[in-house]
This record gives C-alpha cells, sequence and structure tokens, in this order.
C-alpha cells in the first residue's frame, strides 16, 4: 500500500482537484485505490456524489470506536473507494491533541487497510496544523501544487526543511505547478526560474483550465467527462511520473 | 466494491417480471440500464475444493466489452479482478499472470491446479440503482437465458449494495419483494449451475468407510481396500494427465495404505486374491517411485535453494533442468504402464476382492472390532520395543526399521479411526506424528542427499553440470546431512513423549475402547 497526499499551506491552490483525478487515474490501471477526505468542507466527497458524514465523526476515529473500514463508501468507479469527509474533522486538531502521540495516529488508522489498497491518497484541508503534521507521518509521498507565483517557492522550501526533521520515514516530496496560463509571462518567467533553482521539481504542469473548474458541476473526475482535453492529458501525465 | 447481497429468479410462467423493476424502485430511486451482452462465465476450483473450502468463489468470465478475466469472490462479497490472457483449464497457478487474484488464491491452492467446474452462459445486463444525488448505491445483475450444458435455467438477478450502502440494499431488495413474477432464491447462480449440471460442492471428496466394531473383520477389511481403490480410480485421469502433482501423490498414498492394509489385516481375507493383489500393489507402488520423488526434489528445490550459503540460486538450474527432463522420461514410462493390460487387470483384481465377501459367512466371523483391538496392540508393542532399544550409537537402520513400524502403526489408526473414540484418537494420533516427522526427516534427508550426490555424478558423467552447478549441489548435500543430524539428536526426546505413561494408556483405551 502507497500513501499520498495532496498538501499545501495555502487554499485554492488545486489540492482536491489533483487528488480526486489521480485517485481516479490509480484505480483506472486497476489498483485498488481509497481517497480519503480530510477537508471538513467535503469538496472531494461531493464531487463523487458522497454525503460528508462518517458515523461516529472524527471523535471516533480517533478514539478508535470506529474503524476506517466501516465508513468506506463506494464510488461509481471499479476499484475507487472514497472515505467521506465530516464536518466534525474541523475539531481534528483538538482531539488529536488529546492522544498521547498526536502525529502517530493517522499512520496507525490506515495501517490495517495496507492488505485491502494499493494506493491511498489523502486530500488535506490548507494550513499547518496538527492533522496536517500527522498526514506527514503517514505519507509516502507529500504531492505539493504550487502556483506560479514567487512566494510558492519560499513555502516550498520552507516544507522541504520542515519535512527532513520528521524522525525515521520522511516522506519524499513531489512539487508540480498548478494552474498554470502559458499565456502569462509572468506564469511562464517563475516555472523556469523555479525549475532552474530547485532540481526536484516534477515535469508536468496542471494548466489552468475550465474544465478543471467543472468538474464540482459535472461532479465526475476530468478524465471521465473530458477524456480529450489537455487538462485529462496533464493528470494522466502528473500520474505517470509519479507511478 | 460490492457485495452481493440477494438473488432473484423469474417465474416460469411469466418471464417479464424483471422489466417492471425500474418502475417498483422509483421514486426513491432512479435506475440506468447497460446494453445486454453475452457473457460466458467458468467457475473453477481445485480437484479438491481448496477455493470453496476457503469461502470464495473463481470464475473466468468472458464478455465482447470487458474480455476474458479472471473475478474473484470473497465471503464478505469484495470482489478482485485480473484480466487474463488465453488459457487452457486444468492450469496451475504459474501459468497465471501476476495480478490482484492470484496474488490472493496462490496461498489457498497451492501446487494444486486449477479445474473447471461448471460453465454456463448468458445475456448479461447491469443495472445501476442512483439515489437522488445519482450515485450508484445498488447494482443489479440480470442474467436472461441462463444455460448449462443445453438446459436452460430460470432468468436470474443478483442484487449486490455498493460498499457502504447496505441500507440502500436493504430498501432495495424488500421493493423487488413486491415485484410480480419474480421471487427470492436463496442460492448464488454457481450453486444452480452446479446442481443443474448434476453436481455439488465437495461431490467428489471420498466418502468415509463406513465401519462398526460389530461386522465381520473381513468385511471391515474389504470395505477399507474398496475405500482405497476409490481413491485410486478417481485420481488416475489426474495422474495420467499429469494435472498436478497431488494426484499421484494421493493415488500413491493409497496404493501404500492398501499394502499395509493386506499386510497387517489381510490374513482374514481368501489368500488366493489377497496375494494376488499384494503382488500387483507392490508393482504398482514401485511403478510410481521414480516419478514421486522426482516431483518431491523438483517440488522442495526452491527452499534449498533459497538456504544455499556460497552458491547462488541460479547455480542450480542446470540441476532443476536435468530433474524436470529425468522426470519426462519417467513419467511417460508410468504413463504406459497405467495404459496397459497389467494394470487393467490389476484393477479387476481389486474390484472382484472387493465383491467376494458381500454374502457374509455368518458361522466364523470374527468381530472389526477385535480385530482393531489386536493388530493395534501388537504394532503398538512393536514400536515401543524397537524404540526403546535404540541409544545414542544405535545404527541409522535401526531408525529406519523403526519408522516403517510407526507407519504400520499409523495406517491400522486410520484404518480403524471410525471405531474410535474421536478425542482419544486425535491425542494418539497426536504423540505418533511427532515421532514421524522426526524420523521421516532423519531418512529423507539421508535419502535425498545421496541422491543429490547420485544426480551430481551422473550430471558430472554426461557433462551436463558446470562446476558451479556441481559446487551448489554439494552444498544442498550438506544442507541435507544437517537437517539429518539434527533429526538425529531430536529422536531421544520426541521417543520419549511418544512412549510417555499418557500416551499408552491412550492407546490402550483405543485397543480396549474397539468393541467386539
Ligand atoms: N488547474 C486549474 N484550472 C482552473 N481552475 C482550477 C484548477 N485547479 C483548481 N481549480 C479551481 O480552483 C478552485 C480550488 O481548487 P481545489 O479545490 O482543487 O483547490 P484546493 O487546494 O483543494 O482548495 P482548498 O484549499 O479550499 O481545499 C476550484 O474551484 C477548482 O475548480
Ligand atoms: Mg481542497
Amino acid at each position: 500500500m502507497r500513501v499520498l497526499a495532496t498538501y499545501n499551506i495555502k487554499g485554492g491552490v488545486g489540492k482536491t482537484s489533483t487528488a480526486v483525478n489521480l485517485a481516479y487515474l490509480s484505480s483506472r490501471d486497476g489498483a485498488r485505490t481509497l481517497l480519503w477526505d480530510l477537508d471538513p468542507q467535503g469538496a472531494a466527497s461531493f464531487i463523487f456524489r458522497i454525503k460528508p458524514r462518517v458515523k461516529g465523526g472524527g471523535k471516533g476515529l480517533v478514539r478508535r470506536k470506529f474503524s476506517l473500514g466501516d465508513a468506506i463508501k463506494g464510488t461509481d468507479f471499479d476499484d475507487l473507494d472514497l472515505l467521506p469527509a465530516d464536518f466534525s474533522y474541523r475539531n481534528l486538531d483538538l482531539l488529536l491533541d488529546a492522544r498521547s502521540k498526536p502525529v502517530a495516529v493517522l499512520r496507525k488508522l490506515l495501517r490495517p487497510l495496507s492488505e485491502d489498497y494499493d494506493t491511498v491518497i489523502l486530500d488535506c484541508p490548507p494550513g499547518i496544523s496538527l492533522v496536517s503534521e500527522s498526514v506527514m507521518y503517514a505519507t509516502d509521498t507529500l504531492l505539493i501544487p504550487l502556483i506560479p507565483a514567487t512566494l510558492s517557492l519560499r513555502t516550498f522550501d520552507q516544507l522541504t526543511d520542515f519535512v527532513t526533521r520528521i524522525e525515521d520515514r520522511p516522506p519524499s516530496l513531489a512539487a508540480f505547478f498548478s494552474m498554470v496560463d502559458r499565456r502569462k509571462k509572468l506564469h511562464r518567467d517563475v516555472v523556469a526560474a523555479f525549475t532552474a533553482r530547485r532540481g526536484d521539481v516534477l515535469q508536468t504542469t496542471i494548466p489552468a483550465a475550465s474544465v478543471i473548474e467543472q468538474m464540482a458541476e459535472r461532479r465526475a473526475p476530468v478524465p471521465v467527462f473530458a477524456p480529450r482535453s489537455t487538462a485529462a492529458a496533464a493528470y494522466v501525465s502528473l500520474w505517470a511520473e509519479l507511478r | 466494491m460490492s457485495d452481493v447481497t440477494a438473488y432473484f429468479a423469474a417465474d416460469d410462467s411469466d418471464p417479464t417480471g424483471f422489466w417492471s423493476v425500474p418502475d417498483a424502485l422509483a421514486p426513491r430511486f432512479s435506475v440506468q440500464q447497460s446494453l445486454a451482452r453475452r457473457v460466458r462465465r467458468v467457475w473453477l476450483d481445485t480437484d479438491d475444493w481448496l477455493l470453496h473450502k476457503a469461502g470464495v468463489v473463481l470464475e473466468q468470465n468472458d464478455s465482447a466489452d470487458n474480455g476474458l478475466r479472471l473475478v474473484l469472490q470473497h465471503a464478505d462479497g469484495r470482489e478482485h479482478m485480473q484480466p487474463l490472457n488465453v488459457i487452457t483449464w486444468p492450469a496451475r497457478i504459474d501459468a497465471l499472470a501476476a495480478g490482484h487474484v492470484r496474488s490472493q488464491i496462490e496461498n489457498i491452492v497451492g501446487i494444486r491446479a486449477l479445474l473447471p467446474v461448471t460453465a454456463i452462459e448468458s445475456q448479461h445486463r447491469d443495472l445501476q440503482v442512483l439515489n437522488a444525488d445519482l450515485k450508484t448505491v445498488v447494482r443489479i445483475a440480470i442474467e436472461l437465458a441462463p444455460g448449462v450444458q443445453g438446459r436452460r435455467l430460470p432468468d436470474q438477478l443478483s442484487v449486490s449494495a455498493v460498499r457502504g450502502y447496505q441500507d440502500q440494499a436493504d430498501r432495495v431488495i424488500a421493493r423487488l419483494g413486491t415485484v410480480k413474477g419474480i421471487s427470492p432464491v436463496e442460492v448464488s447462480l454457481y450453486e444452480q449451475a452446479l446442481s443443474a449440471a448434476g453436481r455439488a460442492f465437495c461431490d467428489d471428496d471420498p466418502e468415509p468407510v463406513r465401519l462398526t466394531g460389530s461386522m465381520p473383520a473381513n468385511n471391515a477389511v474389504i470395505a477399507v481396500l474398496n475405500g482405497f481403490l476409490s481413491t485410486v480410480q478417481r485420481t488416475l485421469e489426474g495422474v495420467l494427465g499429469d494435472i498436478d502433482p497431488e494426484f499421484l501423490h494421493d493415488f500413491r498414498v493409497a496404493v501404500r495404505r492398501s499394502r499395509s492394509t493386506l499386510k497387517l489385516a489381510g490374513d482374514v481375507l481368501e489368500s488366493g486374491p489377497a496375494e494376488q493383489l499384494g503382488r500387483d500393489l507392490k508393482w504398482l507402488g514401485d511403478l510410481t517411485s521414480p516419478t514421486r520423488d522426482l516431483d518431491v526434489y523438483i517440488l522442495g528445490l526452491p527452499d534449498m535453494a533459497a538456504g544455499l550459503q556460497s552458491a547462488k540460486p541460479a547455480d542450480l538450474d542446470p540441476f532443476r533442468r536435468y530433474l524436470l527432463a529425468q522426470r519426462r522420461t519417467e513419467f511417460r514410462r508410468l504413463v504406459r504402464a497405467l495404459r496397459s493390460a497389467r494394470f487393467r487387470h490389476a484393477l479387476e483384481h481389486w474390484r472382484a476382492l472387493g465383491v467376494l465377501a458381500e454374502p457374509s459367512d455368518p458361522g466364523h466371523v470374527v468381530g472389526a472390532g477385535k480385530l482393531a483391538a489386536q493388530r493395534l496392540t501388537q504394532a503398538h508393542r512393536r514400536v515401543t520395543r524397537r524404540g526403546r532399544s535404540i541409544g545414542p550409537d544405535s545404527a541409522p537402520e535401526a531408525l529406519h526399521d523403526l519408522r516403517k513400524r510407526c507407519k504400520e502403526l499409523r495406517y491400522l489408526l486410520e484404518i480403524f479411526r471410525p471405531l474410535h473414540d474421536p478425542a482419544t484418537h486425535r491425542a494418539a494420533l497426536r504423540d505418533l506424528k511427532g515421532l514421524q516427522e522426526v524420523l521421516g526427516e532423519f531418512q529423507d534427508a539421508e535419502v535425498q542427499s545421496q541422491a543429490v550426490r547420485e544426480f551430481a555424478a551422473t550430471m558430472i558423467s554426461t557433462r551436463s553440470a558446470p562446476a558451479a552447478t556441481v559446487l551448489a549441489m554439494g552444498e544442498l548435500a550438506a544442507q541435507l546431512s544437517a537437517h539429518q543430524r539434527h533429526a538425529r539428536t531430536e529422536f531421544a526426546a520426541s521417543f520419549a513423549a511418544f512412549d510417555s505413561a499418557d500416551s499408552r494408556t491412550r492407546f490402550r483405551e483405543l485397543a480396549s475402547g474397539s468393541p467386539a
């Protein structure tokens, strides 16, 4: 079982869009895939037409009264399941804080699923919190969407620094540019300068595209309703780099 | 992932029941239908139903749109799939490409081949049941005009809950219960197809031999021999087809046990036919040994290769090829013999012996219980007497001889099991098995290390072994000798356990508990 998570301190950078499309592409390859919607807003759950409700809420999970397996819902796609968000996840920080080893909680919760899934993708809320920290302890690969602005560079450097301080098994970082408009000179310049400075940015960039915005309306991953779009091709190529 | 939770069948009188399913589910649910497509399914299992016994169902599914796939369904309804290349059944697990299905069944089936159990063809249609958010919550599969070997089964409908939506599935099932022209059925399509083909799960498992303590001893022995005969007949096809190594193994076990039965209790039978069968069985035993021995080496090679210290596992490849070539030769010889008139005659003798005693002669009856008690006591005494005389300096032959006596005791225990108290029987068997394992390891290791040396010598003389292979084989022989030494050091303790007061009491109880 390989665990990936989309993460960025900043909101609205394409974390959910990426998590949803990559989870779909993973399952399309025949890998048994689970998408865990950790954002109390429930954007990923909404796209799959699944109600953002988990029996027992965040409390039930963190205190281990309910297991993750009981809350899992099948999506409309073969080999793709979803663990819905719950409104109570907004208190997840406090709940974790009450545990003796808060950062280890998510990893422990996922362990029993390791026989059932090949790929798990976590969709995180923005911000830095105990939740995001425990995500870092639970994942093999942290996927970081960067928007082409000079500030992104600083955030990425800080995150790299933070992650290297995780003992035992720090996740690998996979940053890529998201919402790129090739017509804008600023975007082209930032992408070029950034890639020159940090060799570890992924090749694929996700373009700013209206089909991606349409996901919320169509309630489906992009390759399902716009298989021939450049956006779909970009997600396919991103997944190929990560696989 | 979804979970099959209910089956329905169309009534013969009204084949239109399925058409009203969408109406019956409205307005809470809406239904989306796929086009009908022709599907052919072949259900697979091992000869001894290992998949069924493990609670899983394996099916080869062939349709125009999905192609050829293997579908594995777990007891909890979860399904796994993997695409399949064209394959002919029976096939062993290593003939399958790596995939989700293979990885889940390889530990269950081991070295046994997958055989087609039954097949069905139907027009298949999928219905997706959607909730108000247009999310699929339940899946319905419809099989129209399913046919098994020219027989038609009623149209079928099965309901599966999408994971996490069992409550919605329960509603759907309740609504379907109100639809005219369809009624719930208890069993899956697989089970229906099986019974339409005149079969049932585990129907070819051997029937237990029925013995009672008061039945005449000769009839008891004949019943036991008939049980073995039916195993020999049942496994023959698998042996000839070389379907998997277990067929030959089971065949040989039946032959060997029959021989022991004759040796240990054959004196209650008419002597002429019994002696003839004894000669036939010896011939069959000798005939099947070379192929089986080679099977044992070939199956054990990966483990032995993994234990190599200095040589590389690949160094053994020429040895493996040599073993496979030898086996091909020996197997051809075996097949010729099993197709010969001599084998046919042997089976005829065996069958004839089975009928002989049907009208039992109440004049001079010894009861089966008495016979069992007497022979068990004798065999047990032989084992303890020989075992006690073995000391740290005894020759290996003394242990080999003890192993044979233990086997005799074991056969008697198994033959007369139906006469014994199950708990005492199990405990006695456990005592004996511990000792047998040590003796078995002691002798097998010796025989095999000897054989590896002989193989090496032959391969050198025929120039089919590079130096690296000979060196690796030397390591194998050393490994085996180490096993043997280890087994020798374990002997004293395992015999002491067998010869403990508790264990002796158990054997006495078994002997006295068999009513005369
Ligand atoms: N490449 C893109 N092109 C155009 N619009 C995009 C793109 N990626 C995301 N969007 C849109 O931007 C908005 C935010 O995207 P998304 O929800 O994926 O980001 P997020 O990082 O998960 O946000 P949040 O931090 O709120 O969880 C959405 O309306 C989405 O449709
Ligand atoms: Mg989001």
